[in-house]
C-alpha cells in the first residue's frame, strides 16, 4: 500500500514534468538578465535606454560606492583636489589611490 | 531602430539621437580635460579598435552641433537636455581651444533667450530644496528615499566628501578638505572692497591649524572677507549651515594630512536630514542635491572672459557682468557670530554663545570700477571671481590649464602648503611639470590596448 502511494506519486510527479517539459516554449525563451530588440524597439524602450545613457554622466558605475568616488561628475578629484583649491583631505591611511 | 514595428515617428528619433549626442559629448568632453589625447567612440565602431591619435574637438563639436540644432528651448523633464545646455557646453568646447568669437555666439544666444537670471542668493545654488532652479542650465540629478533599496540614484560620488559623522550628522568620511590657499583668495581689500589679485603674496588669513578644539581660538573678525568664503568653506567658529557651530580640530579627521577647513557646498540641511538624504545604509550622508554643471553665473563670467579676450577687448562690458555677480554675492552673508573661544563638545552649550543678529564675520564684496582699465586687470580680476564663485565645483584645474598658469599656480601653491600643513614638512616638494596639465592613460588600458593606445608624451 505504502508503495502504492509512492509510485503514484512518482507518477503523477512524472507526468507533470513530461506536460511541461513537452513544451518547445524554452527553447524561445528571452534572455532574463539583458533586454532584448523585441522590448525596446519601440518608445518606451529607446526612452528607457537613454535614460540608461543619462544616468552614466554622473560616473556611477556601481550605482553606489566603489568606483563611483574617483570618477564623479562634480569632478572633485580631477578639477579641485588636483588644483590649488582642495585637498584630498581624510588621513592618510584611507589612500583615495587604493579605491581606484 | 529600424527593428521596431511600426516605426518610431521621425521627430521622436530626432529627439533622442539630440539627446544622445549630446550626453556622448559630454562624456567625452570630460575624458578630453583629463586625458587630452582620447579615443572618440561612435555607435558604429568597435570601441576597442579606437584609436586615441584623432583629434577629438571636431568630433565633440559636431555632437554638440548637432543638439543645439535639434534639442528643444525647454523639456518637460527636469534633467533632459536642452538646446542652451547643449550650447553652453560648445561654448566651453570653444573656450578650451580659444575660439573666442564661436564661444561669444552661442554664450550670447543663452543670454538674450532670457530663459536664466540669477539666483537672489549665492547660496541658492547649493541648496537641495533650490534644485533646478531658474539659473540653472544643466544639472545633473539626484534622488533618495526614491523606493530603490540601497539609494542606487543618490550623489555617491560625493559621498565621502562630508565632515565625518559629528554632531548627530550620520555623513562621511572627511575627504576634499578647502585648502588655506584658497581662504586667503576671499581676502577683500578693506579700502576698496575688492580681492587682491596676486593674494599668494599675503600672510595667511588667521586659522586654527595645530590648535585643539577645547584651547582658545578667537576667529578673525575683522579682516573683510568675501561673503562666499563662509559658503565654501567649513571653518572653525563659523555656523555650518544649520548643523551648530564648525567646533575646529575635533571635525576634521586628521588635520596635519588635511588641514583645519571642511566641504561646506552642496552639503544637506539638518532640517532636511531624512527626507532630501538617506536614513539607511553606510553612509546615510548620501542624498538628493543634485551637482549644477552649469548654471547662469557660469554664462556671465565666461561671457565677461570672452569680452576680453576677443578682438577688439570689451573691458566695459567684462566689468558689468562681473559686477553682476559681485552684487549677487553680497546679497547673503552669514549670520551667526559665535563668543565661545575654546570649544564645548556639544552644541547645546555653544548655542547660548551665539549672537544671531551678527554677521559670523566682516563681510565685504564691492562692484569692480566700470570699465576694467587694462586688459590684464580684466583678465587677473576675472580669473579670480572665477575661481571665487565656483571653488571646489570642479572646474579650478581645468581653468588654470586652459588659462596656461598651471605650472606657475600649482609650484606657488605647493611650496606655500608644504609649509602649512605639518604632515608635508620634511617630504621632498612635487614639482608640478609641463606634462602633468595631462594626466597619463592608465597601464592597465594599454596593456588590454596595444598598438591601439598611445601613452600621453613625458609619460
Amino acid at each position: 500500500m505504502k508503495k502504492n502511494i509512492i509510485f503514484s506519486t512518482l507518477a503523477v510527479g512524472l507526468l507533470i514534468a513530461f506536460l511541461i517539459g513537452c513544451s518547445d516554449d524554452f527553447l524561445n525563451t528571452q534572455p532574463t538578465s539583458s533586454l532584448s530588440d523585441v522590448v525596446l524597439a519601440n518608445e518606451k524602450g529607446v526612452n528607457a535606454l537613454l535614460i540608461g545613457a543619462y544616468a552614466a554622466i554622473d560616473g556611477q558605475t556601481r550605482g553606489a560606492a566603489g568606483a563611483s568616488w574617483a570618477g564623479c561628475v562634480t569632478n572633485w578629484v580631477w578639477g579641485e583636489v588636483a588644483s590649488d583649491n582642495a585637498t584630498k583631505g581624510s588621513d592618510l591611511r584611507t589612500s583615495l589611490l587604493s579605491t581606484l | 531602430m529600424a527593428l521596431s514595428n511600426p516605426p518610431l515617428p521621425d521627430a521622436f528619433q530626432t529627439s533622442i539621437k539630440a539627446q544622445a549626442l549630446f550626453i556622448r559629448a559630454f562624456i567625452h568632453f570630460e575624458l578630453k580635460r583629463v586625458f587630452n589625447n582620447i579615443p572618440y567612440i561612435t555607435e558604429d565602431v568597435d570601441p576597442v579598435t579606437v584609436v586615441n591619435t584623432t583629434d577629438a574637438w571636431p568630433l565633440i563639436e559636431d555632437d554638440l552641433k548637432y543638439a543645439v540644432a535639434n534639442l528643444p528651448e525647454s523639456q518637460a523633464d527636469v534633467g533632459r537636455a536642452t538646446k542652451y545646455a547643449a550650447k553652453a557646453v560648445l561654448a566651453r568646447v570653444y573656450m578650451f581651444q580659444k575660439k573666442w568669437n564661436e564661444a561669444k555666439k552661442e554664450l550670447d544666444d543663452i543670454i538674450s533667450s532670457g530663459k536664466y537670471e540669477l539666483m537672489p542668493n549665492f547660496d541658492d545654488n547649493f541648496l537641495a530644496a533650490k534644485r533646478n532652479n531658474k539659473e540653472s542650465v544643466f544639472e545633473i540629478q539626484y534622488s533618495v528615499n526614491d523606493g530603490a533599496s540601497g539609494s542606487p540614484n543618490a550623489g555617491w560620488g560625493q559621498s565621502l566628501n562630508f565632515p565625518q559623522d559629528v554632531d548627530g550628522m550620520g555623513t562621511c568620511c572627511g575627504f576634499f578638505q578647502p585648502t588655506q590657499n584658497l581662504v586667503n583668495a576671499f581676502i577683500v581689500d578693506p579700502v576698496t572692497g575688492l580681492p587682491f589679485l596676486d593674494a599668494d603674496t599675503l600672510a595667511n588669513f588667521k586659522n586654527d591649524m595645530n590648535v585643539a578644539s577645547n584651547e582658545f581660538f578667537a576667529q578673525d573678525t575683522v579682516t573683510p572677507v568675501d561673503p562666499r568664503l563662509d559658503w565654501t568653506v567649513g571653518r572653525r567658529g563659523v555656523p555650518y549651515l544649520d548643523w551648530g557651530v564648525m567646533r575646529g580640530k575635533d571635525w576634521i579627521r586628521d588635520q596635519a594630512n588635511g588641514g583645519p577647513y571642511v566641504y561646506k557646498k552642496n552639503m544637506f540641511m539638518k532640517k532636511d536630514k531624512g527626507t532630501l538624504s538617506t536614513t539607511t545604509g553606510w553612509a546615510t550622508g548620501v542624498n538628493s542635491n543634485s551637482y549644477r554643471a552649469i548654471r547662469y553665473s557660469h554664462i556671465l563670467l565666461w561671457r565677461a572672459e570672452v569680452a576680453v579676450e576677443s578682438s577688439p577687448a570689451d573691458l566695459e562690458y567684462a566689468a558689468q557682468l562681473v559686477n553682476m555677480i559681485r552684487q549677487r554675492a553680497g546679497n547673503h552673508v552669514l549670520m551667526g557670530r559665535c563668543r565661545m573661544f575654546q570649544m564645548a563638545t556639544t552644541q547645546d552649550i555653544i548655542a547660548p554663545k551665539i549672537d544671531w543678529s551678527v554677521p559670523a564675520a566682516n563681510y565685504l564684496v564691492n562692484p569692480y570700477p566700470v570699465p576694467f582699465t587694462s586688459p590684464e586687470q580684466a583678465r587677473k580680476a576675472i580669473r579670480h571671481e572665477i575661481r571665487l564663485e565656483f571653488a571646489m565645483e570642479g572646474h579650478r584645474f581645468f581653468d588654470l590649464v586652459r588659462w596656461g598658469i598651471a605650472g606657475k599656480t600649482l609650484n606657488m601653491y605647493i611650496t606655500q602648503d608644504r609649509n602649512f600643513r605639518s604632515l608635508l614638512g620634511g617630504v621632498k616638494p612635487a614639482v608640478f611639470e609641463n606634462k602633468n596639465e595631462y594626466w597619463p592613460l592608465p597601464q592597465t588600458q594599454l596593456d588590454l590596448q596595444p598598438g591601439v593606445l598611445t601613452q600621453n608624451p613625458g609619460y
